[in-house]
């Protein structure tokens, strides 16, 4: 959850400046998966306890804690910063040769691709890389200062993108593969109602405030 | 679906809208690797400008990224930046203030802004099996799974 999460939200926050300074406006591409967001544990944000901390749970607490911190972000910087938290989908890469895996699990990827294929929507790296960097187009600008939806709703031939909290052209998105949308699960409405956006960006701050105090972070 | 055509010409209108300054977090493999070929790759010899920086461990790796995008793009600079284990929020830090340092020196050279355009984060480890190799020796955690007991 570190590297997938708080560290990236701590690498955002500290070059929070120079993403400012960008005339553009800037764009925060963190590549995830959102849509994972199922179980939420509200008594464990980070998973300390190893009975709450799993392959399933940990996606799930990085999905919604993006989303929220993401949020955070671009109302705090109306009009200077777009944050996307995209799913990739899957990318045969080198990754899954690595000489310590298991034979077998390296055999599935080699030769099992084309039955992937089928499965799961793959792209080639040529094509992610493509799709990646799109992340950065006006399909996703920031938000406006008054938090109203865009006033354009396509760019040329594109369409603007609608933010995680519903909003056209809202700043922070969760998108898929495809460039589309990744629709936000309907229990995120009572998670609101309850202040978990404050909630979640108030762990993550406090996180990185005892970490820089010196201090062990325990929440 | 965005269709693929209209991907790669937003891509070229972008590059050719004015000079970039980009970061690729975890750029030395996989995805963050395949979208900084690309960007150097769209750029071409005809882009308005580029400036990207590689953050990870590997640095044969970033280098040989490097190389290849210098080929695609001849103007571009391209900079590595090393970390040591990211998942720790004093690695993040001391990462960030290095990065700020080399973009500041950077962009006083040419003349232009310090900042950064586009920011993509891909750092993770693909590990089911055995995740404590290639950790650092201050990582008590069972497995990165428990990272967060050691993020300081």
């Amino acid at each position: 959850m570190s590297l997938l999460y708080y560290s990236r939200m701590r690498f955002t926050t500290h070059v929070l400046p120079l993403l400012l300074s960008s005339s553009l406006p800037a764009h925060v591409v963190s590549v995830f998966g959102p849509g994972r967001d199922t179980t939420f544990i509200a008594t464990d944000l980070s998973l300390r306890s190893p009975k709450n901390y799993g392959f399933i749970n940990s996606g799930s607490h990085v999905a919604y804690l993006a989303t929220f911190f993401m949020e955070y972000l671009v109302a705090q910087n109306p009009g200077k910063l777009a944050l996307i938290h995209y799913y990739p989908g899957l990318v045969l890469s080198e990754g899954y040769q690595d000489p310590t895996f298991p034979f077998w699990f390296r055999g599935i990827f080699k030769y099992g691709a084309p039955l992937i294929k089928l499965l799961l929507p793959t792209l080639n790296g040529k094509e992610s890389g493509e799709r990646t960097l799109f992340n950065a187009s006006p399909r996703f600008p920031p938000r406006s200062a008054d938090g109203k939806a865009a006033s354009s709703k396509s760019v040329g031939s594109i369409g603007v993108a609608e933010s995680s909290d519903g909003i056209v052209g809202g700043g922070a998105y969760r998108v898929n593969f495809d460039n589309e949308q990744v629709a936000t699960p309907k229990q995120y409405k009572k998670l609101r109602e309850e202040g978990w956006l404050d909630k979640a960006v108030n762990h993550t701050l406090k996180a990185f405030e005892e970490i820089e105090a010196g201090r062990v972070f325990t929440g | 679906m965005v269709k693929l055509n209209l991907v790669q010409s937003s891509n070229a209108t972008l590059v050719a809208s004015q000079p970039l300054v980009a970061v690729f977090v975890g750029g030395t493999s996989g995805i963050g690797a395949h979208t900084i070929k690309s960007l150097a790759a769209t750029h071409g010899e005809g882009g308005k400008g580029l400036r990207a920086y590689i953050v990870g461990r590997n640095a044969k790796a970033a280098e040989e990224i490097m190389s290849d995008c210098q080929k695609m793009c001849p103007t571009g600079q391209f900079r590595f930046i090393r970390a040591n284990d990211l998942a720790l929020m004093k690695d993040v830090d001391l990462v960030c203030a290095e990065l700020i340092r080399t973009e500041e020196k950077e962009a006083n050279i040419t003349g232009g802004t310090s900042r950064i355009d586009i920011l993509v984060m891909t750092q993770a480890i693909f590990k089911p099996w055995d995740p404590r190799k290639g950790r650092s020796k201050n990582f008590p955690a069972l497995s990165i799974c428990f990272s967060f007991q050691a993020l300081c």
